[in-house]
């Protein structure tokens, strides 16, 4: 009793601290979030996040490094070992996973083998009491949006991958949930499948306006859907932002590199670059701002002599891997239609921007 | 706020671990009540005096127990040692039969094609799922004066005119063979599919014999699936009492029978206690021994592997 | 030497172990049908033996008390076997298999000193409290006690193969612990359920010693009237015949639940 006089307290408390903003339907708020567990391990470390009602926000990251963990906090599988989740403004600790506003989307689906999809997907009404003819209107109406009228008899075992992973999302949103929490949903799933469920998802989110937060460790999957990432590594978030913003100004090089940016340079290896702490001691480039020297001065660049080692034509622009002394090899992206001169061996001159130098930290 | 923050979400994440667990008190404390303490109450009869009736009676002794191993009034005597061993040995030997028969089978089984497998399997289970009794009914039947097996050892002079193959030794060797060797066929047969037979394929290619592709490829593969084996039949058959009572006549008495007599026939319940001890120790040196013996194939199996 | 011949006389011997296995129960079974005398086979059929024994009260009364020792315990044993088996699933592996050596016990235990403990312990008991006398009720304890294992084992296996996540969802799904168990494990459970109730079920109408040495003046089961008929008559058709009714009626039992447990377990 005592116990929970003082978490509604404490709950209290965070709520005085935290900007009115946040009360928006379907917002999450991590506040210092630590996840240890009892062998020692530290899943998550000081996670702070905040994510807007309504968005399509994606967790981001190689595996291991926490944010399944994060998830299942926020879907109440676990309960973080120190810090505070709110949800619409509300505090959600100790409040156990059947009396949250969220559903989640597995990762492996996990349907009820023992009912077929009609069963599965007014599963959550069912528990919740709702009666049958109003389950009948909602469970169809949602069927039919996500096309699965003629597989309400089909039990799992008799549906394909991708059949599956739609069921299990009409399962989780027939409920009208305040948030709902994608577990690498895709990833069981074909290359072309992906690609066009990832559009669907898109398009889902924005027609309902139920914030979606996803997680994933494929970073074109994120860049695709999101209207923000959040990066993580080693129980870490390492950024967070819009989409372009992270990849336009990754923070470190975590970060670039998990972002397929592969232009990570010395900063003492330029000469013209902007002016940059101390501290920071790497920069990088987009292999999109690099371009290639006509010979005219150029004030204020940096000028690399360097030789093209390999020409990847990848249509709408071509990739060239170019050697460069006491410097990594660069990537060097070029959608002009000039590339007589540029074949493999031949030298080249890099120019590279002061402007366009990203100072990375670690 | 960071810190109460810690304080509150600790508790909560400590809760919900062992909760399920309590789920299986009742059926532990259960086995605990009916098993466990009943034998503890049990087996402390051994160091009691009997009373007229053959009930124990104080005050403690350790008489009994040293009946067991054959001290009574009349100074040393070997019966009981012998008895024992002749369990042991009634053990020992069903076990190395069901071995030898069971294998085969097994073999049979595992190479038979897999809509077949079922069947031939529930078939060999099938027998094991009758009553024991009637089990060893059923052989003293076949095995009875008036049966043509018998007619059969008479007429090649094994036995005498108008006597049965049973009672005898031989005749509970039969019972207990039928009655434990599905017990043997089941796990070999587990090993044998669990087997990658291209290494078989490959000895064969090299043009190995089939006898040595057994006892090097096969067999050392598969002594998980026959030690199994062993433990299933060995020590139930070492302290099967029934089949010895029903088809062993009075020639061959048993430790089971022995144990069973003290507190039915001839009480004298120290004296059964004692040997209960005896057959429990037996039981777990033998089951010991069989886990070392898996520890140490699996040791060696595995480089090998 | 070569492979089908290797093969060839395994399915020789196998089927000369069929034979062996079977042989005798088949003889039982027909020799329940001569008439009485030494004529055998060869004498004429008849089923005076079944009626016999359907007309004998003694017998009735067995088969009834083998009934009732044999349903009881099995519900018993099937659910608290269930509990046990879903403890086990929610502890770490060092308490489980520490709680494995208790439930393996009435296993590896030779049912000779079970019988005889139990007996010693219900004796002491009524001795002091007048409870469980020997009979019935101490009967069914018993056979609860050694039937616990196969049921346990038969669901800890079942719910081991379940997806763990699958408990997670129906919490996902604002489905509470007691809903969970009503909509998610109950449902999966059930034929595992069933079939180990058979299973346990044929255990306890086979067993002889531990119900021998915990039953009551008047609680005679089948096994122990054909223990003592055959002590004292031995070979007779009407044995034969009540013989044959109980390994046909333990072979169809058992068939069921196994059918039952292979929609659950592929082997």
């Amino acid at each position: 009793m005592l116990q929970a006089i003082n978490r509604l307290q404490a709950s209290r408390d965070l709520l005085d601290h935290a900007p009115k903003a946040v009360s928006r339907q379907g917002s999450i708020d991590l506040r210092n979030v630590q996840k240890v567990y009892p062998n020692g391990y530290v899943a998550t470390e000081d996670v702070t996040l905040h994510i807007p009602g309504g968005s399509f926000f994606t967790l981001l990251g190689p595996s291991g490094c926490g944010k399944t963990t994060l998830l299942r906090i926020i879907a109440g599988f676990e309960e973080p070992s120190a810090g505070g989740v709110l949800i619409s403004g509300r505090s959600i600790i100790g409040v156990p996973a059947y009396r949250r506003p969220v559903n989640t989307v597995f990762q492996s689906y996990v349907l009820f083998p023992h009912l077929n999809v009609y069963q599965n997907v007014e599963f959550g009404l069912r528990m919740r009491h709702m009666k049958a003819t109003q389950r009948k209107h909602k469970v169809t109406d949602m069927l039919d949006s996500m096309q699965l009228g003629t597989l309400a008899k089909h039990f799992p075992n008799q549906l394909s991958g991708g059949q599956k992973q739609r069921v299990a999302l009409a399962r989780a949103l027939v409920n009208e949930p305040e948030l709902l929490l994608l577990d690498e949903p895709l990833s069981a799933l074909d290359a072309k499948l992906r690609r066009e469920l990832q559009v669907e998802l898109l398009r889902l989110q924005k027609s309902i306006g139920t914030t979606f937060l996803f997680v994933t460790h494929d970073q074109q999957e994120a860049m695709i859907m999101s209207d923000q990432i959040g990066i993580m590594q080693q129980g870490r978030l390492q950024q967070v932002g819009k989409v372009h913003e992270v990849y336009e100004r990754p923070k470190n090089i975590f970060v670039a590199r998990f972002l397929g940016l592969p232009n990570i340079i010395r900063r003492e290896s330029l000469t013209h670059t902007p002016t940059l702490p101390s501290a920071i001691r790497h920069i990088t480039v987009h292999p999109e701002r690099i371009t290639f020297s006509h010979g005219a001065g150029h004030a204020a660049a940096n000028i690399l002599n360097g030789v093209v080692r390999e020409r990847l034509y990848m249509g709408a622009h071509t990739d060239y891997v170019v050697a460069v002394e006491n410097f990594p090899d660069l990537l060097v992206s070029d959608s002009s239609p000039n590339h007589r001169s540029r074949e493999t061996g031949s030298g080249v001159r890099l120019v590279i921007q002061a402007s366009d130098i990203v100072p990375l930290e670690g | 706020m960071g810190i109460t923050a810690t304080a509150l979400s600790n508790d909560a994440n400590r809760r919900p671990r062992v909760r399920g667990g309590y789920a299986s008190a009742p059926g532990l404390l259960w086995i605990a009540l009916f098993l466990v303490l009943p034998t503890f109450l049990f087996l402390p009869i051994a160091i009691t005096s009997t009373n007229p009736y053959g009930l124990p009676a104080l005050p403690l002794t350790l008489h009994a127990l040293r009946a067991v191993a054959g001290f009574n009034f009349l100074g040393w005597s070997a019966a009981n040692i012998q008895i024992i061993f002749r369990s042991l040995w009634q053990g020992v030997v069903t076990t190395i039969v069901s071995l030898i028969v069971a294998y085969p089978v097994a073999f049979f089984i595992a190479k038979s094609k897999n809509y077949i497998k079922p069947l031939l399997l529930v078939l060999i289970i099938l027998p094991s799922w009758t009553n024991q009794v009637v089990r060893a009914y059923a052989w003293m039947e076949l095995l009875g004066p008036n049966a043509f097996l018998s007619h059969m050892a008479v007429y090649f002079g094994w036995i005498d005119q108008d006597m049965g193959l049973y009672p005898s030794p031989l005749a509970v060797f039969i019972g207990l063979v039928y009655s434990y060797l599905p017990y043997m066929v089941i796990p070999i047969f587990a090993a044998l599919e669990g087997l990658d037979w291209s290494l078989t394929e490959a000895a064969a290619d090299l043009y190995a014999h089939p006898l040595r592709i057994f006892f090097q490829v096969i067999l050392p593969q598969t002594m998980g699936g026959v030690l199994v084996g062993v433990v299933l039949v060995l020590i139930p058959s070492f302290s099967n009492y029934i089949i010895p009572e029903l088809m062993g006549g009075n020639k061959s008495l048993m430790l089971g029978n022995l144990i069973a007599n003290q507190f039915s026939t001839t009480p004298d319940w120290p004296y059964g206690a004692s040997l209960s001890i005896t057959l429990i120790f037996i039981s777990f040196i033998l089951l010991a021994g069989l886990k070392l013996l898996t520890k140490f194939i699996r040791m060696i199996d595995g480089p090998m592997l | 030497m070569n492979r089908s011949t290797v093969y060839r006389s395994s399915m020789g011997l196998a089927w000369i172990t069929y034979i062996f296995l079977y042989g005798p129960l088949v003889l039982v079974f027909l020799y329940s049908f001569v008439h009485s005398g030494t004529d055998g086979l060869s004498g004429g059929f008849t089923t005076q033996w079944y009626t016999a024994a359907i007309g004998s009260a003694s017998i009735r009364s067995a088969f009834l008390t083998s009934l009732l020792l044999a349903s009881g315990s099995a519900i018993i044993a099937t659910g608290l076997g269930a509990l046990l088996a879903y403890g086990l699933q929610r502890v770490t592996e060092k308490a489980r298999s520490r709680a494995s050596y208790l439930v393996y016990l009435p296993i590896i235990m030779p049912s000779i000193i079970f019988g005889i403990s139990d007996m010693i312990f219900f004796h002491v008991i009524n001795r002091y409290t007048g409870l469980l006398q020997a009979g019935l009720p101490t009967m069914i304890i018993a056979h609860v006690t050694f039937e616990l294992p196969y049921t346990a084992l038969l669901v800890y296996s079942k719910l081991r193969a379940m997806d763990p996540e699958l408990l997670h969802a129906v919490h996902d799904l604002y489905g509470n612990t007691w809903q969970a168990l009503r909509y998610l494990f109950l449902p999966i459970l059930t034929p595992t359920l069933i079939g180990g109730f058979l299973l346990v079920f044929t255990l306890s109408l086979d067993d002889l010693v531990i119900s021998f040495f915990t039953a009551g003046p008047a609680s005679v089961t089948i096994p122990i009237y054909l223990y003592g008929a055959i002590a004292k008559k031995g070979v007779t058709p009407e044995i034969n015949a009540i013989a044959s009714i109980l390994v046909l009626a333990s072979i169809a039992i058992s068939l069921a639940g196994t059918i039952m447990r292979r929609e659950t377990k592929p082997s």
